[in-house]
């Protein structure tokens, strides 16, 4: 049960991936621009995150690590979030166009975002700071990537609402856009660096 | 289509042209690895140029079962056949964060006892945001702070880095570098206390006691383990001098060698309790006695809720760690006094010693 | 010759990938708090970079169109694998310092962005200078903001220690994120009044030609 919390803690609030490790700024930047497509966004990439993380750590630990191919976990991994996030597009179209509609055009971004190719290579790394003495397996390798997900989408939803009501102003040319939009996250990131204190 | 149809067409093509592409890199990187490869052989060299600047012949020595889990870990050990010395790779817990600092302890052993540190480097470690404050200072303090038979603290004779936790488990790795050698190469350091009551929060593999037949008290020096306490400001280890008198089981004499509080204000608000006329309230105490001091009657544990009770100080911790190793004297003193000899032997002594 | 001038102004300063495009922003802010991982990452990319391109400018007439994306993919995947490689055995305190970081080198939108924007319409010669000018941008950009992050939040440049006055939050993503804010405002303001000096100095020098021809 600790191990539980304390991996949903830490993925979730203490080591956020926006506001802690930095990574996925691209999209944080690119499209939290409202909340609706943030939203849409976060819930893809978490997704995305989930699926990646099943498919890529048994690979990894049964397949590559015994055939000592570790070196070539860059191109397995790429290849497979690729063609994941290809897979997912198709049925989400499938499926229901109207939800679709909602987040399917962030699908092909999640691609190239760090946060997703990150959370699969961190699980099959060295996670003793968050797991203390339970040994890594598949579930907390789940686990740990939905609270990764979640934590994204929280940001962003955070994020685009501070950007909307910034929208509303008149801001001076040279600080409008990214500028104004950088100093919002420092105040994000600095509320953030309060629940790194926590320790369990 | 026919087959001449599909090869032609643009499905084929990609496929093949993926496929090639995906060999080629195979291929590429599969021999890059081969070339490239750092084995562990060459990690383990690099390691010893930053200790010792250039290569020497060292015998791997086996680690064994470790000593003593709670403070550290040995992760492997050499005999450098250069100078004599053990090159210990030692984890020390208990730092930042519940981290790590793993470090490469050079260990001299004279007349087959450690009689020295030579050097210390910092390999790596574990959630130490820290640790760029470890300068060569403080890894300096090691070589010239060395007693025999005296555990390192980071309190005691080191610089001030600002990164206290960090220090403190490199202390502990260097300490259990050099229990591990002792261990193996020189006098044996049995923990005698390892496994008996109110030990949870003594350091039990550098805490001594012995009878002393002439007053009848039996003498220990404790050293506390400051780490296990929860929260960020965790006061450090004591080291506390208490004499417990062998027939009546009271302390006769308390005394704090090394203050483990963070700071002089902790001193301050810790002797209002255990030192509140100048004299150690322990004095006179025995384990009945210290037990009810907290009114508990229960098994002293800490971070209790302590409001309300003599403990609450404003410097609980270092309150508590006062009061364990007053309990933990008076409980264990029994092991140190000499046996009581039996009437008729049985036999089972080695080398079937008279009785007298 | 002029071609390539353009090329290298706008990989450095006009289309700076770090400042003016806003490109491979997690490397940026990860490592912005020591100048040493900063530029170290910089230079990784720039040759991550120059090689791609000419790859893929080289091989732009043989794969197909509609599998373009997973052979980029798969190319720069190999090329950052063999960097890794070669950085753990030749320059393991750089290999250290990265972290995660060089891993990710392959989901970088500046790398994946010139191969499909330029190298795979352009020649070998083109994509390689266009590979080098941006890297050069996004590696001076990055070094610039390390050292300042790194100079004031952790009073250290390069990993000498210069003073020990320091503002901690500088060295943490808020500061990153801070100083990246800040910097790239500076500069569009910059490069935008240097274009409007520019365009003036150009509108000047057109009219006076329009005078000389009517009279």
């Amino acid at each position: 049960m600790s191990t539980f919390i304390a991996i949903v803690l830490s993925a979730v609030l203490t080591n956020n991936f926006i506001t802690a490790k930095t990574y996925g700024i691209c999209p944080f930047l690119g499209v939290s621009k409202k909340t609706s497509s943030a939203t849409g966004m976060g819930i893809a990439v978490t997704l995305v995150m989930v699926l990646a993380t099943l498919v890529t750590y048994p690979i990894y630990t049964y397949v590559m690590v015994p055939l000592k191919i570790e070196f070539l976990e860059i191109i397995f991994f790429i290849f497979i979030i690729a063609s994941l996030v290809q897979m997912l597009e198709k049925i989400i179209q499938k499926l229901s166009p109207p939800l679709y509609g909602a987040m399917g055009i962030y699908l092909p971004l999640i691609t190239t975002n760090c946060a997703v190719l990150g959370v699969t290579e961190l699980v099959i790394g060295d996670m003793s700071a968050v797991l203390g003495t339970a040994s890594m397996n598949i579930g907390w390798a789940v686990l740990y990537a939905l609270g990764a997900g979640l934590g994204f989408t929280l940001v962003m939803i955070i994020m685009s609402g501070l950007r909307e009501r910034i929208n509303c102003y008149k801001t001076p040319k040279a600080i409008a856009g990214f500028p104004i939009a950088m100093v919002t996250a420092c105040f994000i990131c600095m509320a953030f660096y309060v629940f790194s204190l926590i320790t369990l | 289509m026919t087959v001449k149809q599909f090869f032609k067409s643009s499905t084929f093509k990609c496929l093949i042209t993926l496929l090639c592409v995906l060999l080629v890199s195979g291929v590429f990187l599969t021999i890059m690895n081969s070339l490239l490869k750092v084995t562990d052989e060459e990690r383990f060299a690099r390691a010893i140029n930053k200790i010792y600047g250039k290569p020497v012949t060292t015998e791997a020595v086996a680690v064994g079962e470790q000593i003593n889990e709670d403070n550290y870990h040995i992760d492997e050990a050499y005999l450098v056949k250069d100078d004599g010395n053990y090159l210990v790779k030692s984890t020390g817990k208990g730092g930042f964060d519940n981290g790590t600092v793993t470090c490469w302890v050079v260990v001299v052993v004279k007349g087959g006892a450690v009689s020295g540190i030579e050097k210390v480097v910092i390999d790596s470690n574990k959630n130490q945001s820290y640790i760029s404050k470890i300068n060569s200072a403080f890894l300096d303090g090691f070589k010239a702070n060395f007693t025999p038979d005296v555990p390192f603290n980071a309190n005691v004779g080191f610089v001030k880095t600002g990164a206290t936790m960090s220090g403190n488990a490199i202390c502990r790795s260097v300490n259990g570098a050099v229990d591990f050698v002792n261990a193996k190469f020189g006098n044996i350091k049995e923990d005698i206390f390892k496994d008996k009551n109110y030990t949870k929060y003594i350091d039990t593999a550098n805490t001594k006691g012995e009878y002393d037949e002439a007053t009848a008290t039996v003498k220990f020096e404790i050293t506390t383990s400051g780490a296990k306490y929860k929260g960020d400001n965790k006061a450090g280890a004591f080291t506390i001098a208490i004499d417990v008198d062998a027939v009546t089981g009271k302390i006769t004499n308390y005394n704090i060698l090394i203050d483990g509080s963070t700071g002089a204000s902790f001193t301050q608000k810790m002797e209002k309790v255990i030192k509140p006329d100048g004299n150690y309230i322990f004095v006179g105490m025995d384990l009945e006695a210290v037990i009810n001091f907290l009114n508990n009657g229960i098994e002293l544990e800490y971070p209790g809720d302590n409001k309300g009770t003599p403990i609450s100080s404003g410097a609980s911790q270092s309150v508590h760690q006062c009061l364990y190793a007053a309990a933990f004297a008076t409980e264990n003193y029994k092991i140190l006094l000499p046996a009581v000899e039996e009437p008729d032997g049985d036999g089972e002594t080695e080398g079937g010693s008279e009785n007298e | 010759m002029n071609k390539f001038k353009k090329i290298t102004l706008d990989g450095l300063i006009y289309q700076n990938p770090t400042f003016m495009l806003v490109l491979g922003t997690c490397p940026t802010l990860g490592l912005i708090s020591s100048a040493f991982s900063s530029m170290g990452m910089g230079l990784t990319v720039l040759v991550v970079l120059t090689l791609s391109n000419i790859i893929i400018s080289a091989l732009r007439k043989v794969i197909p169109n509609e599998v373009r994306i997973p052979c980029y993919i798969v190319v720069i995947a190999t090329l950052v694998t063999f960097a890794r490689m070669f950085l753990e055995k030749f320059v393991p305190d750089l290999y250290e310092s990265l972290g995660g970081f060089l891993a990710l080198i392959v989901v970088n939108c500046i790398i994946l962005g010139r191969a499909e924007a330029f190298a795979n319409k352009h020649t070998v010669v083109e994509s390689a200078v266009d590979g080098i000018a941006n890297g050069l941008g996004f590696t001076a950009a990055l070094t610039v903001m390390g050292v300042i992050c790194e100079f004031l939040g952790n009073g250290s440049l390069f990993g000498y220690q210069i003073m020990e006055f320091r503002i901690s939050m500088l060295a943490k993503p808020a500061g990153a994120f801070l100083v990246y804010g800040i910097c790239i405002a500076l500069f569009v303001y910059i490069v935008d009044g240097f274009e409007r000096a520019r365009r003036v100095k150009a509108n000047k020098l057109a009219r006076e030609n329009l005078l000389k021809e009517g009279v």
